[in-house]
């Protein structure tokens, strides 16, 4: 049966969109990389920010009342505790928005 | 080759002395007037002539709005719409003063923890003010959530503070790290222009790369700031 033109033509239209549309997945995957880099230093600022935190705590309570130094150690030990407390609610979000992006 | 740390000095323009107390308006002054100034020019400027179908100049103040609406929209829900404005005027600060740092002999104040800090810091006032004002006493859950045995209260309660408190620092030290490096990386290249003599042009080229790539940051960052601030203000309506 021959073809006609028109359809002919069509379907080469549509092999070209399917066709950028695979390109664009690949630089959407390239995007996924440079995301992974940002989680990456977000939760490197996140563990480090609560051990500052805590530690300028500490260090402020010693100051205050003159604890000898404890304070900074206790609250610097509750800070990094508080650093891997927000790096792993950063995580389980992230786990949460994929798990959502995968149903829908 | 000059130090490259020494555009980030703060310079009094207006010595001003109240109580002891310094607050002299300064160079980084300035930019936050520039900055703000130049947003709400920008805007009045665009938005003149307003036509239910936006012209060319109406659409860029209509779709950054938009853009930080989706924003709002998508990381606080809909009953973070109120808290809308102050977002915005937070993010369009933020880029504005980012991007202006970039032009010559301006001062980036976003490069300094104690003006990104402050503002921070008052996100993070507004956030509790915002979580205390739906949940009156509900909110001294955030600092001990449901399910925790009491016994464990002593442990989780600091815990839980410092958590809250390290998330306006973290947001401070991830912009302000990102302004400073790039000015002092673009300084010290430009020191090589000069001292490269003709085979200046090769540093002279990544300059022109890295403004370009700096421009990217400066926006990036302010979407970041935005993003991250939307989520804390959500933890604060939604949190428990």
């Amino acid at each position: 049966m021959k073809v006609p033109e028109d359809i002919k033509a069509l379907d080469e239209k549509i092999a070209k969109a399917k066709l950028s549309k695979q390109q664009q997945e690949g630089e959407d995957n390239k995007h996924s990389d440079f995301s992974h880099l940002a989680t990456g230093l977000r939760l490197g600022v996140e563990l480090a920010s609560g051990t500052i935190v805590g530690a300028a705590i500490g260090y402020t309570l010693d100051e205050m009342f003159d604890f000898k130094y404890i304070m900074l150690l206790i609250f610097t030990i509750f800070g990094g505790c508080a650093g891997m407390l927000n790096a792993y609610r950063y995580i389980k979000s992230i786990n949460n928005t994929e798990e959502k992006q995968g149903r829908e | 080759m000059s130090n490259p740390m020494e555009q980030f000095e703060i310079k009094k323009i207006i010595p001003i002395e109240v109580g002891g107390y310094d607050i002299g308006f300064t160079n980084s002054s300035l930019c936050m007037v520039l900055a703000a100034t130049l947003v709400v020019s920008i805007f009045a400027f665009c938005l003149r002539k307003r036509t239910l179908v936006p012209g060319v100049a109406q659409n860029i103040p209509e779709s950054i709005y938009e853009f930080i609406y989706k924003i709002v929209l998508d990381n606080v829900g809909k009953d973070g719409l109120k808290y809308f404005s102050f977002i915005f005027t937070l993010s369009l600060f933020i880029a504005s003063g980012n991007v202006l740092g970039l032009f010559p002999y301006s001062f980036t104040f976003t490069s300094h923890l104690a003006a990104v800090g402050a503002l921070s810091i008052f996100a993070l006032l507004f956030n509790m003010a915002v979580g205390i004002k739906k949940k009156k006493w509900g909110y001294l859950r955030t600092f001990m959530p449901r399910g925790i045995p009491w016994p464990l209260a002593p442990l989780i309660i600091p815990i839980e503070t410092i958590s809250l408190l390290s998330k306006p620092f973290s947001l401070t030290v991830r912009l302000v790290a990102n302004m400073t490096v790039g000015h002092i990386m673009l300084k010290i290249i430009a020191g090589f222009v000069a001292a490269l003599g003709l085979l200046g042009v090769v540093p002279l080229f990544f300059d022109g790369c890295i403004i370009a790539f700096e421009l990217f940051i400066a926006v990036l960052q302010a979407y970041i700031y935005t993003i991250l601030s939307c989520i804390y203000l959500s933890d604060a309506l939604h949190y428990h």
